[in-house]
């Protein structure tokens, strides 16, 4: 697979141009892990930007007392760590591969040098940032969703 | 000549943004005022619009039937209804309601595509801010949900930053280097 080809289809890479694709494919780094493998490990920061390009990547919090909670489990084409990267403060979550994934990441280097928005490859990719940043409150508002079906059975 | 709709609002404008440029944006927006209670957005209705609070406090809540969970406030100097936009969703992911009379900036989302592709600098500036409530509203809510006694859920967080706190002005080659090092 083309890792620049499927930067284009995501919606996120909408105003990027040929080089901008060239650009960013070129800084990200494609690997596979193993079942198991922890990208971002809770209150520790991230250190690159990751975007899953096959199998699932399941997301979980330890709660009080170590107890672990699933919150939600992550698709091909989803990116994640953007939060703690944006911020400088530590991952809310533990990310650990569900079964043999492949992986592009960024490194927190070229992150921060495309962060910056004083180019318009930087618009662009602050552009991808707030998509990403979006599905994840999108997710969360689904999840209280649930919630409140599951506390209020409708009938 | 035609009033200056805006000129109430043009200071606050320039602070948000970190220009006195404002008219790429105010050429594709629009004033709209709302009355305490009144219902901006619904939660999973259609929406094509985003909006920035100009005065006045707003609430957010998660519904499903007649049951909501609160998530926050969102006073002036805050946007709402981005979520829907990011997504390339045409429905509101929560319900946005006035708590006080409130005056917004309405921008429509083909509006805001339009000032991407035509407007770069404006547009990134507005990114920006975006990308800097997105990041407080994913860190404001608590990770346990608090139950009222009338059955509500509370999940009470500051989705706002205040105006003071707001990025003014874009990170340079030094503020890449801070944060590189880890240098606050």
């Amino acid at each position: 697979m083309l890792l620049k080809k499927y930067l284009s289809t995501l919606p996120g890479f909408a105003f990027m141009t040929e080089e901008d694709l060239d650009h960013i494919a070129s800084a990200m780094d494609v690997e596979e892990y193993p079942e198991g493998h922890v990208f971002l490990y809770q209150d520790k920061p991230a250190r690159a930007f990751h975007l899953l390009l096959e199998g699932a990547v399941k997301v979980g919090y330890y709660g009080r007392l170590n107890r672990y909670h699933a919150v939600r489990m992550l698709k091909p084409g989803e990116f994640f760590g953007g939060l703690s990267l944006v911020d400088s403060k530590p991952v809310m979550a533990n990310y650990a591969a569900d079964g043999d994934v492949k992986v592009a990441s960024l490194p927190l280097s070229a992150f921060l040098l495309l962060y910056q928005p004083n180019s318009a490859l930087g618009c662009h990719f602050q552009h991808v940032i707030a998509s990403h940043l979006a599905w994840d409150l999108k997710a969360r508002h689904l999840a209280l969703r649930d919630l409140l079906g599951k506390l209020y059975p409708a009938g | 000549m035609s009033e200056d709709i805006w000129a109430e609002y043009r200071d606050l404008l320039a602070d948000l943004l970190g220009t006195d440029d404002l008219a790429p944006l105010l050429d594709r927006a629009a004033p709209v005022a709302i009355d305490n209670g009144q219902v901006l957005l619904k939660d999973s209705e259609p929406t094509d619009s985003m909006y920035l609070v100009l005065s006045g406090r707003l609430e957010v809540h998660i519904e499903l039937d007649t049951h909501t969970i609160r998530l926050g406030e969102i006073e002036a100097g805050n946007w709402v209804g981005e979520v829907a936009y990011y997504t390339h969703c045409d429905t509101a992911c929560s319900t946005v309601m006035a708590l006080e009379m409130s005056t917004l900036l309405r921008l429509p989302f083909e509006a805001y595509t339009d000032l991407v592709r035509s407007q770069a600098e404006v547009a990134c500036r507005l990114t920006h801010l975006l990308i800097a409530m997105q990041v407080q509203r994913l860190r404001a809510t608590v990770n346990d949900p608090v139950l009222d006694p009338e059955g509500r859920l509370l999940m009470l967080g500051d989705l706002s930053i205040p105006i003071d706190q707001q990025p003014l002005h874009h990170g340079g080659v030094l503020d890449f280097i801070r944060k590189l090092t880890g240098i606050r």
